[in-house]
């Protein structure tokens, strides 16, 4: 009977261990990138694109956009992180938007005139010295809904 | 006999052990400033890594881009009807049924069918369970629904929230398999209510039509998506379905025909059909 007890313990363990920081990244993507989103104005589509990521790292983010619809593409890291950087290009890596240009600003709105697939690029600027820190980081895009 | 089960349950425990220790690594739970920061100081090594996610749009998204178009009615007879959940009994027949009922969902919550939407999300909370997601739809969601009138938008996000719990849930334990199956499900389901409006024809509606052929570039996404997640005997199945798919597109390049859109239609009307039974 006690093997059993230790034995579910360690089980339950492992899985809550395993499921604790993508949760994280979860709750995350709605407090903070709800918040910058404004879902007063957008409507935050379905997919989550929140996952941790550590100074130096890299991560492309491949989606559909539609035409006539307005967008807000909206890119937040922890509060431990640096700035994030992101560009929006086509897939022949036209550049369509880029942050640096604008101050590392964290949303981007636009009205895509065509259906169409762009990359969303993010950089994670690499630790200038010590440990890189790891943190959440959130693509979240929302659309405005004229209904 | 009492030997050998001691010696599996030690060799468990050291197992889990050291499992437990690497969880807890990898999954670098910070206490720093807030919980979204991630402490790493347990490695020393610098590991820069690319991350890639082909996020192909959810299926309450799609039905709403298809369906938010002039002279489009809500038709309940199109729906896949609630008391098909009970014989969903595979992981394949769960995940697809489950993208199919979040875009009817994303549909009659359109046409603010209350109480059809409020099955619907009941019904995709019984399909997330059984795939093992309890938080996908929360209780606060369904006493939201029945209790108060929500507006075409507050209900979008309500939806899209629910998704995005079931993403997360499936992200974090690595069934990006499950989660290609709810989306194609939920993409096939979104093209069968639009093309069933347009009655099989593409001038009935050419708005609708347009939008129906503009779901090219999603297709693209789709097939990025496939090309990389593992191959399981399900995903093989559902992957030739996206190619006949993406090949009924092809067709379109050189334009859009009586034939084509009617090949089209009915191509969209045999996976739906397939994928419900």
């Amino acid at each position: 009977m006690k093997h059993i007890r230790i034995l579910i313990f360690f089980t339950i363990s492992i899985l809550f261990y395993n499921s604790s920081s993508n949760a994280q990244c979860l709750d995350f993507a709605k407090s903070k990138g709800f918040a910058k989103l404004d879902t007063a104005k957008y409507v935050p589509e379905g997919r989550l694109n929140s996952i941790p990521l550590s100074e130096g790292d890299n991560m492309d983010v491949y989606k559909s956009f539609f035409r006539g619809r307005k967008y807000k593409i909206v890119v937040v890291g922890a509060e431990n992180m640096p700035k994030i950087y992101f560009k929006v290009t086509n897939f022949q890596r036209q550049v369509l938007y880029d942050n640096k240009e604008h101050s590392n600003a964290e949303f981007w709105e636009f009205v895509s005139d065509q259906n169409q697939n762009l990359i969303i690029s993010i950089e994670v600027p690499a630790a200038a010295s010590g440990q890189p820190k790891t943190g959440c980081v959130a693509v979240i895009v929302g659309f405005q809904a004229d209904f | 006999m009492k030997t050998k089960t001691n010696l599996i349950l030690r060799t468990y425990f050291l197992l889990s052990f050291v499992l437990l220790i690497l969880a807890s690594i990898s999954s670098c739970k910070g206490t720093d400033k807030n919980d979204d920061n991630i402490n790493s100081d347990s490695s020393s090594e610098v590991n820069i890594q690319k991350e890639i996610l082909y996020s192909m749009p959810a299926p309450s998204d799609i039905a709403l881009v298809l369906i938010d178009s002039p002279n489009i009615k809500f038709h309940d007879d199109i729906l896949n009807p609630v008391e098909n959940s009970d014989k969903y009994i595979t992981n394949k027949s769960i995940a697809l049924n489950l993208g199919i009922y979040t875009a009817d969902l994303s549909y009659a919550s359109f046409f603010e069918q209350d109480q059809i939407s409020l099955n619907y999300l009941r019904v995709s909370k019984k399909l997330a369970e059984d795939l093992g997601i309890s938080n996908s739809v929360e209780e606060r969601h369904l006493q939201m629904l029945s209790k108060t009138k929500l507006n075409k938008k507050a209900m979008m996000t309500l939806i899209n929230e629910t998704f995005m719990n079931t993403d997360a849930y499936l992200l974090e334990n690595g069934r990006k398999d499950v989660m290609s199956m709810i989306l194609v499900g939920g993409w096939v389901e979104a093209q069968y209510i639009a093309t069933t409006l347009t009655n099989g024809s593409p001038t009935t509606n050419s708005e609708l039509t347009q939008k129906i052929i503009e779901q090219q570039s999603a297709v693209q996404l789709m097939n990025l998506m496939f090309e990389n997640v593992n191959e399981t005997g399900d995903l093989k199945e559902i992957k030739e379905d996206v190619s006949k798919i993406r090949e009924a597109y092809i067709k379109f390049n050189k334009g859009v025909t009586d034939e084509n859109f009617k090949q089209f239609c009915d191509l969209i009307k045999k996976l739906r059909t397939k994928y419900v039974s």
